[in-house]
């Protein structure tokens, strides 16, 4: 009990010292190898009444990402596509830095990255979401709450935003020559569209379905810290690391974004492509957990239809 | 519509005086003091407390007990409508007041004084009930973060359909119009901490829809019990015999 | 766009960069000021400090440092917000902050027209402007955007690589990648520190092969240099400027 206490003084007095004895040893306080991330979990339709979502844990950081469908009128620009806008917010639960008045600076960043990485990867073609061309198309809302931010923020928010997206169903609409978009009714009361008072014979049903998805991207957060490269970084430890890379890569390979907001280090190309080498096995290992999740999802539906 | 078949079932296949499936899990978020999940049917909800710490504004400190404060907020994509206002909007505001008050009178404030202690409820996803789902999950969070309390709040939600006063109404039955009356009891006590009805209903029909929301309350708090026990004992086994 | 061996539309090769501008002491009531201009895109930054701080916001170990986006019109919106991260945490880099325990240093951005590379011509105003302030630095920061212009004839090489694009360049890119590097003995490799220059901050959009990347970076890396040696001369110019006596 008492070393105990004793290393629990240590840690809170001297953090970086105490971080750096385990370095040594080629370890982290949590027991991980420097390049190994922790272990990750995805749970699909973790929200009922979201149109798609997912509950993705990396260790302890917790993200459930949830995205619903509203309709809306297409652009002049782009008539034949709809929209996606994605949020990111730290509710005051999720870390005792996270207070209601004053909005972490994590908030901004995840945003416009997830965002990015999506677009860049070219993950949803937004041609999917169109209903009827120039009068109706569906915008998705992508919200990806935290609830536990223990590091690696962008890795699991990545993650979260890619599985709610597989999740995803377009619900069955029909659509009127005027672009009123109606919802299908299941059971009985559907099915006969003429006798619904839509005295027009064009109305047009649009089947329920789920996106083909494209290159999917898969982030590693790489935290630097005296020239080790440590992986999946909790929250401890990115308050000592001296500057982050967050590499995303797709499937086959492809860079689609490299971010590192400053930070006291500078890198030299040797150390970039270590990185890359770790995101690399990171991505496979993601994308395994994803399928395997997404299989044992599938299995779990089958059963209770 | 009717909400109570005559073979006395309801939409989703339950008694009257049924409570919906619960389902608790303590400690779910590691960096919080304290943290619950619970789910009420298909109403889920997280609740996370952080405290007892020092006030953050100076000025609003109590010299003789602690100073609680409470946030409601609904994630965008809980409700079947996208909330476009999770939080700061009139019925968060209102319902973070009202999960207050309902704490404030089962925690011991006058052993902590000058210090803060934070509620916070996250709506995942809302069926119905949302209001009682909340306190019966702060209640746990706080009994997470060990902040002393005279007893465990229990609320349940309690209505009046087709003659038959039901418990805990799900979102269905909750928009049919009829009354709905939100209790929360501490059980040992058999004190009441909060009360809300809406639409009306006549006296005698209050007393009878009142008793079984009060038993509602005294069954999820056995419930809570359990759960908790069941968490102590976990927690007793990983840090091994207390020695003194 | 162009075709292997030919010119951009500006005239440029694909690794000319546009000229650069860089005027200092614009700003009198701020300790220092420089406005860069890298033809089309220029950017006026000011900076004050090293200053007093509220007690709620002060570091007692070292200066913190704050930056303030101003788009050329409207408001902050999401992508001035991430700018001003990213660019406060590329500063943080090179500022010997340690030196003004409990002091503050704000650096306010004004954009005042964009034509690409916006945030690399951010990069290098801010590095004036601290110069330009006298807060001591580890190094000179050089930012440079790369464009990745879509592959049309499957030409193959380094022939699509196009430096300092403008906004037409940057939008009709297959992938952009901004870098800012800095130069100093203090780059960090997995078995010691290397001379030369080290990346500082990168961040891309759009999808692109790695090697494209690091091929990018290389451009980058001798681009720095011709920005570096440019800088040096404007500040040397700004110097004799503010040495020649009054007769």
């Amino acid at each position: 009990m008492d070393s105990q206490l004793e290393a629990e003084a240590f840690k809170r007095i001297y953090p970086e010292e105490y971080f750096q004895r385990f370095l040594s040893e080629g370890t982290r306080p949590d027991g991980r190898p420097l390049g190994r991330a922790r272990s990750t979990t995805i749970g699909f339709g973790a929200v009922s009444t979201a149109d798609g979502s997912a509950l993705v844990k990396i260790g302890s950081t917790t993200l459930l990402a949830g995205i619903k469908l509203e309709v809306m009128t297409p652009t002049a620009e782009a008539p034949d596509a709809g929209k996606i806008a994605a949020t990111f917010e730290m509710p005051p639960l999720c870390s005792p830095d996270a207070r209601p008045e004053r909005r972490l600076e994590e908030t901004s960043v995840v945003v416009q990255q997830v965002m990015n990485a999506i677009e860049s990867a070219g993950l949803v073609n937004t041609k999917e979401l169109l209903i009827s061309t120039g009068k109706a198309a569906w915008v998705a809302y992508l919200d990806i709450y935290c609830l536990d931010a223990d590091g690696s923020l962008l890795d699991a928010a990545l993650l979260a935003a890619v599985a709610a997206f597989a999740d995803l169903t377009l619900p069955p609409v029909r659509v009127n020559p005027e672009g009123h978009v109606l919802p299908v009714l299941s059971g009985a009361q559907g099915g006969n569209l003429r006798e619904n008072g839509d005295a027009s014979s064009e109305v047009v049903t649009v089947e329920r379905r789920k996106l083909t998805l494209g290159a999917m991207p898969w982030a590693a957060t790489i935290g630097l810290y005296k020239g080790h490269l440590i992986v999946d970084p909790t929250a401890e430890e990115e308050a000592l690391l001296e500057s982050t890379v967050t590499t995303i890569l797709d499937e086959a390979g492809r860079l689609i974004s490299l971010f590192k907001p400053g930070g006291i280090t500078a890198v030299t190309t040797a150390l970039i492509q270590d990185c890359v080498e770790l995101t690399r096995h990171r991505a496979r290992e993601l994308k395994q957990i994803l399928e395997e999740s997404s299989q044992e999802d599938e299995d779990e539906g089958d059963e209770s239809q | 519509m009717e909400y109570v078949s005559p073979e006395g079932l309801r939409l989703d296949g339950r008694r009257p005086k049924e409570v919906r499936q619960l389902k608790c899990e303590l400690a779910v978020l590691h960096r919080a003091d304290g943290s619950a999940y619970l789910e009420m049917g298909n109403t889920k909800v997280l609740a996370t407390v952080y405290g007892p710490h020092e006030v953050s504004q100076r000025s609003q400190s109590l010299h003789d007990r602690a100073l609680v404060h409470c946030e409601y907020s609904m994630a965008t994509f809980s409700t079947g409508e996208r909330r476009r206002r999770p939080k700061g909007d009139r019925r968060s505001v209102e319902l973070s007041l009202v999960i207050r008050q309902s704490m404030e009178a089962a925690i011991l404030t006058h052993l902590l004084p000058r210090t803060q202690i934070d509620i916070y409820v996250q709506v995942l996803q809302a069926d119905g009930g949302t209001r009682a789902a909340c306190i019966n999950a702060a209640t746990l969070a706080l009994a997470d973060a060990g902040v002393p309390m005279r007893d465990l709040v229990a609320s349940c939600a309690a209505g009046y359909l087709n003659g038959t006063p039901l418990l805990d109404l799900n979102y269905v039955e909750d928009s049919a119009g009829g009354p709905d009356l939100t209790v929360a009891l501490l059980p040992k006590a058999e004190k009441v901490t909060l009360l809300q009805m809406d639409s009306k209903l006549p006296l005698d029909t209050f007393e009878a829809v009142l008793g079984l929301a009060m038993d509602g309350c005294k069954a999820i708090a056995a419930h809570m019990r359990q759960a908790l026990l069941e968490h102590t004992r976990k927690q007793a086994v990983v840090r091994g015999p207390v020695r003194l | 766009m162009s075709s292997q061996g030919s010119l951009r539309k500006d005239g440029r090769t694909f690794n000319q960069l546009r000229g650069m501008v860089c005027d200092r002491g614009l700003l009198h009531r701020a300790d220092g000021s420089a406005k860069w201009s890298q033809d089309g895109t220029s950017v006026l930054v000011g900076v004050y400090g090293p200053k007093n701080m509220p007690p709620k916001r002060e570091d007692p170990e070292k200066a913190v440092l704050e930056v303030l986006w101003k788009p050329k019109s409207g408001i902050q919106g999401p992508e001035e917000r991430e700018a001003e991260i990213i660019l406060r945490r590329t500063l943080e880099a090179v500022v010997l902050a340690p030196l003004f325990p409990r002091a503050g240093i704000s650096v306010v951005v004004q954009v005042i027209h964009d034509d690409g590379s916006l945030l690399s011509c951010a990069i290098n105003a801010a590095c004036a402007a601290l110069v330009d302030a006298g807060i001591p630095m580890t190094g000179l920061l050089a930012s440079v955007t790369i464009a990745l212009a879509k592959r049309d004839d499957g030409a193959g090489g380094g022939a699509h690589l196009q430096l300092d694009p403008t906004r037409e360049e940057q939008d009709g890119a297959q992938a952009t990648v901004c870098l800012a590097l800095e130069t100093t003995p203090k780059a960090a490799t997995s078995n010691g520190s290397v001379e030369g220059e080290a990346v500082v901050t990168s961040t891309t959009r759009g999808a692109m092969a790695i090697e494209e990347y690091l091929e990018a970076l290389d451009r980058c890396r001798m681009a720095s240099r011709t920005i570096n040696a440019f800088a040096r001369l404007s500040l040397d110019k700004a110097q004799r400027r503010l040495e020649l006596p009054g007769t």
